[in-house]
């Protein structure tokens, strides 16, 4: 179909006849993830999922779990090129997939398998993606950290969840913050992952003990690199990332109505850890 | 002077050197401020005023009142141009001051009336400003909102500073960190003038009420640029309010725990923490 009568879709809120064969217009909409123009990419492909999904509903558990079966592997595709335009496909995919693990959180139509492999996926995804940019001109959002935080936000809320994994998720994001890079999260990353903090706390896995532990990540990288007068613009870049975060993740747990009982006796040290990263 | 000349006066504890004119090395150091090599702007120029100014006190008052005037007057040159390089003259030049401010706090020699019309100077020139750059490959430090940040703190600390000065000082700091800017500061803006901010409410003049009232603005400007088109440069200002409140709210919390009366501070994180949630992701 040309825009044209995706356009007239998206006029009838999104809806289409019940004699239209989704699944061919599913794999149409698929291929709209990868492309470079913002109108197909975000402004059709991922509102007609977010209606099609969430709203509308119009997927079987069936059709649902082929979805996840399909954009799954797009997470890996030519990972680890930067700066191209194969970057949509893995983000869109990420972002379209953070839609299905929230309707997961409503009806549970994954099972464990696939949502444990889903949780992999992310956590690799997240760690393996070169391509930091957020807004591109003229192509609009690519925005891959942000749209794999929302998705593991989502999906730590998984039944699925034990301690362990927790542990896993947390570490992850650790890794991503402490990565050596070029790159400062201008574009709220800090605060998408920050929510994946908030989302773990909220399911009280962790210990206090072991949320003091993750904070290490943190206070090791400070301890094992120096800031005299030479300006190294990758460790600059590291030491505002870590402390955007550190501020967000604390500025978050202020602002929720109520945290639990270990995430509250663990604030005073992450204080601590925002102080560490404060002039 | 060569390089090498300025590094023996280093390397002999910033003593001025025998059989030199004071003046006349003064005069060269002050033309590097401008200086795109920044070992000339930052490493000599700088540090060997600072030396000379702060530590040595090489300067009679009828000196430093001349260096003010001419670095008063580099504030505002090349405003207007869109160039890469004109901001360095300025941004040292405020930096420089920020010096002879500080000479003055301990030992008093400017008049009230030139403090005032250096005051005014500063916040005509942190108002024009703008170029927001902070570390820039190839030139080094540039920061003039940094500098300028700095200056305005040495300026409050300084006891010619009024207090109705101060309302007038954080209205200038909001206001910059509204506009719409091509740089999200990365380099501790935020956290500097949020400095300086916490230097007013350490002095304690500043009305309770015209503090809530600069809050409000900034409430009210990102509820006003909240719309749905993602414009980089709004967003850009977005960003470095929501840092600059953030930076302040940490030192209210944590750092001026001890120097401001209880109440006092409770009242301030109160309504600022009312801010940072609207700013809040």
């Amino acid at each position: 179909m040309d825009k044209a009568e995706w356009h007239k879709i998206i006029e009838n809120d999104y809806k289409i006849d019940d004699s239209a064969d989704l699944d061919k217009l599913t794999a149409e909409v698929i291929g709209f993830l990868k492309s470079p123009d913002p109108e197909l990419r975000d402004t059709i492909a991922y509102n007609i999922f977010a209606r099609w999904i969430i709203t509308h509903q119009y997927y079987s558990t069936g059709q649902l779990i082929r979805l996840c079966e399909r954009l799954i592997p797009m997470l890996s595709s030519e990972l680890g090129n930067y700066d191209d335009d194969t970057v949509f496909g893995r983000s869109y995919a990420a972002l379209v997939l953070s839609l299905l693990a929230y309707e997961e959180d409503r009806s549970s139509f994954m099972s464990d398998s696939l949502a444990h492999s889903l949780l992999d996926e992310s956590r690799n995804y997240l760690i393996v993606e070169r391509d930091t940019r957020a807004f591109i001109k003229d192509k609009g959002w690519a925005n891959a950290c942000s749209h794999t935080a929302d998705l593991l936000k989502f999906m730590v809320r998984s039944p699925i969840m034990q301690s362990s994994d927790a542990r896993r998720v947390m570490d992850s994001i650790a890794e991503k913050v402490v990565m050596r890079t070029n790159h400062i999260f201008h574009h709220d990353e800090d605060e998408r992952l920050a929510q994946v903090v908030l989302a773990i706390m909220d399911l009280s896995l962790l210990t206090t003990y072991e949320l003091e532990d993750w904070l290490q990540h943190f206070t090791d990288w400070k301890a094992s690199h120096t800031f005299d007068d030479d300006y190294k613009p990758a460790v600059h870049a590291t030491y505002q990332n870590i402390k955007n975060f550190l501020r967000s993740v604390y500025i978050q747990m202020q602002l929720v109505d109520s945290i639990p009982i270990d995430a509250a006796d663990f604030e005073p040290m992450l204080l601590e850890a925002v102080g560490e990263f404060s002039l | 002077m060569d390089k090498a000349f300025w590094q023996a006066i280093a390397d002999d504890d910033y003593n001025v050197p025998d059989g030199y004119d004071l003046l006349d090395l003064t005069d060269e150091l002050l033309g590097y401020l401008g200086n795109k090599d920044s070992e000339w702007r930052d490493v000599i120029a700088y540090r060997t005023l600072f030396h000379w100014i702060n530590k040595k006190k090489v300067y009679p008052p009828e000196i430093l009142r001349g260096m003010r005037d001419g670095l008063m007057n580099n504030l505002f040159r090349g405003l207007s141009k869109s160039d890469d390089e004109s901001v360095l003259l300025r941004s040292f030049s405020a930096l420089v001051l920020s010096l002879i401010v500080y000479y003055d706090t301990a030992e008093p020699f400017l008049e009230q009336d030139e403090f005032d019309e250096m005051l005014e100077g500063i916040l005509r020139y942190f108002e024009a400003e703008k170029d927001m750059r902070g570390y820039v490959p190839d030139l080094g430090w540039v920061h003039a909102i940094a500098h300028t940040a700095d200056l305005l703190k040495f300026v409050i600390r300084n006891k010619k500073s009024e207090d109705e000065n101060h309302e007038y000082i954080l209205q200038s700091i909001t206001n910059k960190l509204m506009e719409p800017s091509d740089v999200i500061f990365i380099h501790d803006e935020d956290e500097r003038l949020a400095l300086t901010a916490l230097e007013i409410v350490r002095r304690g003049e500043v009305d309770f009420e015209a503090i809530v009232a600069i809050l409000h603005q900034l409430e009210h400007w990102k509820k006003h640029n909240d719309s749905g088109e993602f414009q980089p440069q709004i967003f850009a200002a977005h960003q470095n309010v929501k840092h600059f409140l953030r930076s302040w709210y940490f030192q209210l919390t944590k750092i001026a725990k001890d120097d401001l009366p209880e109440d006092y501070r409770e009242g301030l994180v109160g309504v600022l923490e009312r801010t940072v949630r609207e700013y809040n992701f």
